[in-house]
């Protein structure tokens, strides 16, 4: 069947808007299908022409990607995201910008022995977090009767290694652990300042925290150094009557026994960890979404390949108690085809049934 | 301190990622008049080894490496301008660096400190770099291998330019060229002609150990 999609094979009709099938989806009602989110953001920038350090800098450009990816595409989701840097912009971290490339962290903020000049961010003035937040305004307007909009936020560890540099936060865990912890604590209350700030705009809060993978730390550091301060912006969001998900890229399996307890309402794994498992593991206390290959399947695979990887995160993935949703394993790369895009969306609708 | 001891310290403390010890034992082994070389091959080379074998066995994480290779460094500062220069021994000899557009160092980074622990000489471009700067100072230095490592899908065509040129300029078969990093793959490395993909840095050393015939 797959080897005639594009060639005469029907994809059947989606029967409810986004808006409808996420309400059905969050009370556990039944829905048309799978929700299926295609993990967007300023990778995309470059399918309307816009160079990526003019997207990063406008919001209304940054709406008009929303727009264009929804009307092609209908995902179950739009938003925006500060980026894995924008908080730590926002904080003094120089970024370096380009029209063809992500944003990369070109001088941070602090070093480790300048922790002590850590500073609360101003959220309507600092960086470009103004920027996103009236981006997210816009697409809440625009969008916010057809379909989800979230913003998505920066884990507190990822924040401190963009604001210290990656390897001077890992030497900074074991050589000056109080002062890391110090700068935790004002990443936690920056984070909050912006949470409030999506909770105002009535947007849905999602985590992006990479540096957090036990490809980089051991779960003992993460348990110290990441999960407390995850879990104070956690608490946060529902003391405020919220709920939000957390993404971490690469391997996360070591940390899924403690994101059972954190109170989180979905996960989203990297394509290196294996669906099946997370649903058997994470799937009774939160929602699971993932995990067609990033970079091998969606940017370099085909549309065939696509919905080989597809069907088989939906065999693994249907049926988790909180609900499964379809999505790549991480944030689609630059130059991912659109046909691979629609792809993964009519995955849904053909196995997601 | 006899030298067996002292070379014992210093492994001990590079494992312990004690920095300042390292130093202060290094210093000590030039005023005890021990070869500088010796330090090193017996006293921070193993040290760094068991850090290696440590993050192998999951005991050791990124942390613990980068930590330790900070206090192997220091004493490599101190030893170094005193090693007696050896002429016509054969040695691996690498050059390696992140492509241009990226600036993600760290898994470069562990690569050149595996590598420099297991005796081969590393020439480090850094981050950012030109693509054709691998191949003149491969040239240059009579290197054996080019190992270019990216964390971005954007910059992984850079890889493979690198080798379009080395072809251009009929030089291909004169280097071995390593790749890695996250987004990089064995199908990738396939595709693009590359001698290897490794998935981290100790199967890195090991691969060119083996490409060199020299696996033990």
């Amino acid at each position: 069947m797959i080897e005639q999609y594009l060639h005469g094979l029907e994809i059947p009709k989606d029967e409810l808007t986004p808006i409808e099938r996420s309400r059905l989806f969050d009370a556990g009602k039944e829905i048309d299908r799978i929700p299926c989110c295609l993990d967007t953001g300023e990778t995309m920038a470059p399918m309307l022409g816009i160079p990526i350090d003019e997207y990063y800098h406008s919001s209304e450009k940054m709406c008009q990607l929303e727009e264009w990816l929804f009307a092609n595409f209908h995902s179950d989701g739009v938003g925006l995201s500060t980026t894995l840097r924008g908080m730590a912009e926002a904080m003094g971290s120089e970024i370096k910008y380009s029209p063809d490339n992500i944003a990369q962290l070109k001088k941070p903020a602090l070093t480790l022995k300048t922790i002590d000049e850590a500073r609360l961010v101003d959220v309507e003035k600092d960086g470009r977090l103004p920027i996103i937040l009236d981006g997210l305004k816009m697409v809440k307007k625009k969008l916010g009767s057809q379909v989800p909009v979230s913003g998505t936020v920066t884990g507190p560890f990822t924040i401190a290694a963009m604001v210290l540099g990656t390897e001077y936060l890992l030497m900074g865990m074991i050589k000056k652990p109080e002062k890391i912890k110090q700068l935790m604590e004002i990443i936690v209350e920056n984070n909050n300042r912006y949470i409030k700030r999506l909770i105002d705009l009535e947007v849905g809060i999602g985590f992006a925290d990479p540096v957090s993978s036990t490809a980089l730390i051991s779960v003992e550091q993460y348990r110290e150094f990441s999960l407390p301060y995850f879990q104070k912006n956690v608490d946060y969001i529902k003391s405020q009557g919220h709920g939000c998900g957390l993404h971490i890229c690469g391997t996360s399996r070591g940390l899924w026994d403690l994101l059972n307890t954190t109170g989180i309402g979905t996960f989203g794994l990297d394509n290196v960890e294996d669906l099946a498992e997370a649903k058997a593991v994470l799937g009774p206390h939160m929602c699971i979404q993932g995990n067609v290959p990033p970079v091998e399947v969606m940017r370099y695979g085909t549309p065939q390949d696509v919905l080989h990887s597809a069907k088989e995160c939906i065999e693994k993935g249907r049926g988790a108690a909180h609900g499964y949703i379809l999505t790549s394993g991480c944030q689609m790369p630059v130059n991912t085809p659109a046909c691979n895009m629609q792809a993964l969306m009519d995955a849904a609708r053909l196995f997601g049934r | 301190m006899n030298k067996e001891d002292l070379f014992q310290q210093i492994s001990d403390n590079v494992v312990e990622m004690e920095d300042e010890a390292v130093e202060e034992l290094c210093e000590q082994s030039l005023r005890q008049g021990i070869d500088a070389a010796e330090t090193i091959n017996c006293g921070l080379i193993p040290g760094m080894d068991r850090v290696g074998t440590l993050y192998e066995e999951g005991e050791y994480f990124l942390p613990e490496v980068l930590t330790a290779s900070f206090a192997l460094n220091a004493g490599l500062d101190i030893l170094r301008p005193h090693i007696k220069k050896e002429e016509n021994k054969e040695r691996i000899r690498l050059v390696i660096g992140v492509v241009e557009g990226d600036t993600h160092d760290i898994g470069k980074n562990l690569v050149k400190i595996m590598s420099e622990s297991a005796g081969f000489e590393v020439i480090d471009l850094g981050r950012d770099v030109p693509l054709d700067r691998f191949i003149d100072t491969a040239e240059k230095e009579h290197c054996d291998f080019i190992c270019l490592s990216t964390l971005m899908t954007t910059t992984m065509p850079g890889m493979k330019t690198v080798i379009d040129h080395l072809k251009e300029r009929n030089i291909r078969d004169k280097y071995k060229v390593m790749i890695g990093g996250g987004p990089v793959s064995q199908k990738f490395a396939d595709e693009i002609g590359a001698d290897a993909y490794t998935v981290d840095a100790a199967s890195a050393v090991r691969k060119m150990k083996e490409l060199k015939g020299i696996l033990s």
